[in-house]
């Protein structure tokens, strides 16, 4: 029998006019992995609520159809009756605390249930035990780290015993560590086969091994496609770039090739597959080291950091910390999850004051400019775009820092216009900044900080959260920033987007700066990345693997890369 | 499908309304240090024009969830964040007054149904008035103050009162366009179908 | 939220959350009627030693709580009798002039008994505030006090958001002057800047509110009339001789000073 019966469910939010679900059916079994994917906006965390009971009980409207969880139908049994069937595990791992301690997290629903305090001790030694956080009983939910916190709200999950598990993108704001960790306990939790998992994910590739099937929705919330992983990747993967869907990286490599004709023996998913698959294909190009570009650009400083160190209260952020940040340079900041990174970029900025003679500006004292003549310089976009908005529309939105330069009315028009159509937000002109989606958001916050043309920018963690096709298209337009010859300086997790865009990283631990140079340079020292507790992305791990037997896939880190072996 | 019923507490509608006392409470912190401050001047005025900002969250909340026991919980909550600072505990005894009298007339004016601005005036015009009044009464045998000044004080108190509960009033509306309230009673008379 | 508590084995550590509540408050109310300075100095000296012994508080982190509050103290007690009005001490004797600034020795009296009065007050909130955990507090009133347990909880929940909001607030202020706001002088200006302060404000906060109470009725909060208890409160032996000796204890200090005519009459909210 399936466990998750799903009928022609049709599901709607409260005053909008296009349906959330459509006429959806899905019948998962006992013990399956499913993975779902689907663009933004397409109904993957509606479907999850829809599993509890959430919807509709605490939101939406469920318009048609029905959900029938181990025989229990989400209509008619409460919330609390699923919770012992269902649990789902939230992005963002703040938001599902309800107390202050991880002991207290972890009896909190069996305390709603109403359990006497002896099953309690017994759940909460198991869950904890399950999850290898044992030793974090006694502290505080908020001195954990970010993959500490979804190990914990896991194990309160798992105290109260569902035998469905749901994760809705659990390591959105996890560095690659962290990432690692929750991937482990997926397998050990899948390993035990006690469990049925669904899995909203995006970082795929290590990953793929776990699941036994893709559902994939449509645009309109439907499903497009439901099947073997392979399959899906294979026969759907032309559609799914092109809805912008996230794919591991060996299968869009695969796609490429294909495009130009070459036959694999096999379609990869996993980067033990790619390995195989690749072989004979990376046998037959010519073995000719890839010449790394030298990174080409003017030595003429923009900023220079000499000696900057910076602490909160007893808490060292930032120990001596020197780099010289040249013009038309495409810099990215990379570390684990409080390295300093931020702490950095905001003294850059001069949001957090520099002391005297540790930040020159075009070879000036930083501090002798005011706040106001740095920001015609740089410009700075902080990680959620709505701290910075400060209007109620769009187009005033950007229009703002046009008129705080006492441009004339007809400039600002133009300009603000030229501005909404490169960032592809002319139709939105009148909406309300906050109304917007996350990556148009996005989009708006950097527009509306070009508006007043700064020489440098500074972007603290620009594709955070975004789907594929938002993530690129934000990356193409910096691109073109940086090819224009303004400064770029990321922070970011993302270590594709560093080793596709960045002439130069920045690699912090601590507070220090371990590595300072090129990105190809960073990804062949191995010690440094695990010291830095950065990994690198799947396709560079796919040329580290190949690279024992073919040494000149050596310097081969992106998909243009691959795409550039010549034959 | 069967819509909860209206007077009824989602754990939803408690978040809200304690998140919207809360982050009233982190904006009024320095209005509490201001107002220990201007405490030692014994500047009535500018006092009661202080006083009246905490009346903020009140009329905020009333606004945006529509029933009973919301200005209340607001009002106490706005208080806590403030604890840390001069008052001490006494901020939250100043949080509860606010809420009680402010909850009252939220009933009697505007019976959680009636919110146009000018209701909203009277609900803080009255609010403001009846809390200046009870606060005075308790303290009338130690003022040295001419009667002149402490009518001129409660004519302040309830203009200041009535300009708040008008100013949240327009801040609601003013993050209601940002469409995080949808879920609220307010969102569900404002927003359009999209 | 940023709270005063450290976790700490102590006598006043170990006590019930109530019960050094059941103390403090009727401590602060007297600090609010009382008009003359000996009763505030006894029991800004009472709670001291009530704090560095059953509260194991070191001297350190004693006199790095109060150095705030003696420095608010001391401002009042120095510009006061400036300020004060000049009819309710123009009767007694004026100890200096200078032009038009006049110290009458009633204005000195009033400043010192304004000043140790709301030292009283802070001070008598402190054995609860630096030494109750907030979870266990919530669980106190919800076991013992009845408080409504979903109003307990979702509170509990909401604590968190504090330091968030504080944070937030000065994210949202720097993003702002990067942006290069001006702030408009008269009202519209400062309705303007409020508008644009508190609405990322109130956004994200309410935002984040709605994630944590679905994550909250996903683990069945609010399902049933009662839930259990992992922990019980309860007051204990200690508690009760806590409680009532300080009540004992600070009636004997009352009847002591009345007994010496030091006691004087009673006002209601007079620093409000
Ligand atoms: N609480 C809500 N009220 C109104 N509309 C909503 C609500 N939650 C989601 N929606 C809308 O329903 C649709 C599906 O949203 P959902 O969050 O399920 O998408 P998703 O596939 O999880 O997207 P993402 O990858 O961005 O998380 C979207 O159009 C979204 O705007
Ligand atoms: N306002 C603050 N007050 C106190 N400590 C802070 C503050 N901001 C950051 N920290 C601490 O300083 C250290 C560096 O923080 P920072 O935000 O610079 O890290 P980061 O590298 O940007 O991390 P992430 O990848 O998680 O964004 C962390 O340990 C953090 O907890
Ligand atoms: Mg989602
Ligand atoms: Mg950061």
């Amino acid at each position: 029998m399936s466990i998750i019966e799903i009928r022609a469910l049709t599901v709607k939010y409260a005053r909008r006019k296009l349906a959330a679900l459509n006429q959806l059916s899905l019948h998962v079994q006992k013990g399956e992995t499913v993975l779902l994917l689907g663009p933004s906006g397409s109904g993957k965390s509606t479907l999850a609520l829809t599993l509890n009971g959430l919807l509709p009980q605490a939101v939406g409207e469920l318009r048609e159809g029905s959900v029938h969880i181990a025989g229990l139908d989400t209509q008619e049994h409460s919330v609390a009756d699923l919770a012992q069937t269902v649990g789902i595990l939230f992005q963002d791992p703040d938001a599902q605390f309800a107390t202050l301690k991880v002991e207290d997290e972890i009896v909190f629903g069996l305390e709603n249930l109403g359990h006497d305090p002896h099953t309690m001790e017994a759940r909460i030694q198991q869950a904890l035990a399950d999850v290898g956080a044992a030793a974090l009983r006694e502290r505080p939910v908020s001195a954990l780290s970010g993959g500490e916190k979804q190990r914990v709200a896991l194990a309160s999950l798992l105290a109260m015993q569902p035998e469905v598990l749901i994760f809705d993108e659990p390591t959105a704001n996890l560095d690659s560590m962290g990432t690692q960790q929750v991937f482990a306990l997926l397998a050990e939790l899948k390993s035990r086969g006690e469990h049925t998992l669904v899995l909203i994910e995006h970082k795929l590739d290590e990953l793929m091994h776990l699941i036994d099937r893709v559902v994939v929705l449509n645009p309109q919330g439907g499903i497009l496609a439901d099947g073997a992983p392979r399959h899906i990747f294979d026969d759907f993967g032309p559609a799914l770039q092109e809805m912008g869907v996230w794919m591991p990286q060996v299968a869009m490599l695969a796609h490429e090739l294909r495009r130009q004709g070459v036959e694999l023996p096999l379609f990869p998913i996993t980067l033990g597959d790619a390995v195989r698959a690749f072989r004979p294909w990376v046998a037959s190009v010519h073995p000719e080291t890839v010449e790394t570009a030298a990174p080409t650009t003017q030595s003429t400083p923009a900023m220079q950091v000499k000696d900057l160190s910076f602490s909160y209260g007893d808490l060292s952020a930032l120990q001596s910390v020197s780099i010289q940040i040249n013009k038309g340079d495409f810099l990215a900041i990379v570390g684990a999850n409080g390295a300093g990174k931020t702490t950095l970029a905001k003294h850059l900025m001069g949001i957090l004051r520099p002391p005297l003679g540790a930040i020159a500006l075009e070879g000036g004292e930083f501090t002798d400019i005011p706040t106001k003549a740095v920001a015609r310089k740089i410009g700075y976009v902080f990680q959620n775009p709505e701290h910075q908005f400060v209007t109620e529309t769009v187009w005033d939105e950007v229009a703002y820092g046009l008129r705080v330069m006492q441009e004339d009315d007809d400039t600002v028009t133009r300009k603000t216009q030229e501005l909404l159509e490169t960032f592809g937000l002319a139709r939105y002109a009148k909406a309300n900044p906050f109304t917007l989606s996350y990556g148009e958001k996005r989009r708006l916050s950097v527009a509306s900080m070009l508006a007043l043309g700064q020489d440098i920018l500074i972007l603290d963690e620009p594709t955070f959260g975004q789907d594929e096709r938002n993530a690129t298209a934000l990356l193409e337009i910096l691109r073109g920033l940086n090819q224009q010859g303004k400064t770029v300086i990321v922070v970011t997790h993302d270590m594709r987007l560093v080793l596709e865009n960045a002439n130069r990283v920045v690699a912090m631990s601590a507070g220090k700066v371990l590595f300072d140079g090129a990105p190809a340079e960073l990804a062949g020292k191995p010690e440094l990345l695990s010291e830095a507790r950065l990994t690198l992305p799947p396709l560079a791990r796919l040329s580290a693997l190949l690279a024992t037997e073919y040494p000149h896939l050596r310097n081969v880190l992106t998909l243009d890369n691959y795409l550039g072996l010549k034959h | 499908m069967a819509k909860k019923e209206k007077k009824s507490w989602s754990t939803r509608d408690l978040l809200v309304t304690i998140v919207i006392g809360l982050a009233f409470g982190v904006l009024l912190i320095p209005v509490t240090w201001a107002y220990a401050g201007l405490l030692s001047l014994g500047g009535i005025f500018t006092r009661t024009i202080l006083g009246g900002l905490y009346f903020l969250p009140a009329a905020f909340a009333a606004y945006v969830m529509r029933k009973p026991g919301a200005t209340l919980l607001a009002s106490v909550l706005s208080a806590l964040p403030s604890m840390l600072g001069p008052y001490g505990l006494i901020v939250l005894m100043i949080g509860g007054l606010i809420g009680l009298v402010a909850e009252l007339f939220g009933w009697l004016l505007t019976r959680y149904r009636n919110f146009s601005t000018l209701r909203m005036l009277w609900f803080g015009v009255a609010s403001g008035i009846t809390v200046y009044l009870l606060i005075l009464g308790s303290m009338l045998r130690t003022t040295a103050f001419e009667p002149s000044i402490l009518i001129a004080a409660l004519l302040v108190s309830a203009i200041v009162f009535g300009l708040c509960s008008v100013i949240a009033k327009y801040l609601a509306n003013s993050v209601a366009k940002t469409g995080v309230l949808a879920n609220t009673a307010l969102g569900e008379t404002t927003a359009d179908e999209i | 939220m940023q709270t005063l508590y450290q976790p700490y084995d102590s006598p006043l550590h170990r006590l019930n959350p109530l019960s050094k509540l059941l103390v403090s408050i009727p401590q602060m109310t007297l600090m609010l009627l009382v008009s003359e300075p000996w009763t505030p100095l006894a029991f800004v000296v009472l709670t001291s030693l009530n704090l560095l012994i059953l509260g194991r508080v070191s001297l350190r982190r004693f006199l790095r709580l109060l150095w705030p509050l003696l420095v608010l103290v001391f401002l009042f007690t120095a510009l006061y009798p400036f300020l004060v009005r000049q009819t309710l001490v123009q009767h007694t004797p004026l100890l200096f002039e200078w032009g038009i600034i006049k110290l009458y020795q009633g204005g000195l009296y009033l400043a010192l008994v304004t000043g140790l009065r709301i030292m009283g007050l802070l001070i008598s909130s402190l054995p609860f505030s630096i030494t109750s955990d907030s979870a266990d507090f919530v669980r106190a009133l919800v076991q013992q006090a009845h408080l409504p347990y979903r109003i307990g909880y979702s509170t509990l929940a909401a604590f968190r958001f504090v330091p968030m909001l504080q944070s937030e607030m000065s994210v949202v202020q720097a993003a702002h002057r990067v942006r290069g706001v001006d702030s408009q002088p008269g009202w519209r200006g400062s309705l303007e800047r409020l508008r644009r302060s508190a609405v990322p404000l109130l956004t994200t906060a309410i935002r984040q509110a709605e994630r944590t109470a679905l994550a909250m009725d996903a683990r069945a909060f609010g399902a049933h009339k009662h839930r259990s208890y992992f922990r019980r409160m309860r007051f204990k032996t200690w508690d009760w001789i806590y409680i009532l000796g300080s009540w004992i204890l600070s009636g004997l200090i009352l009847l002591a000073l009345r007994y010496f005519g030091l006691l004087g009459s009673l006002h209601v909210l007079q620093i409000l």
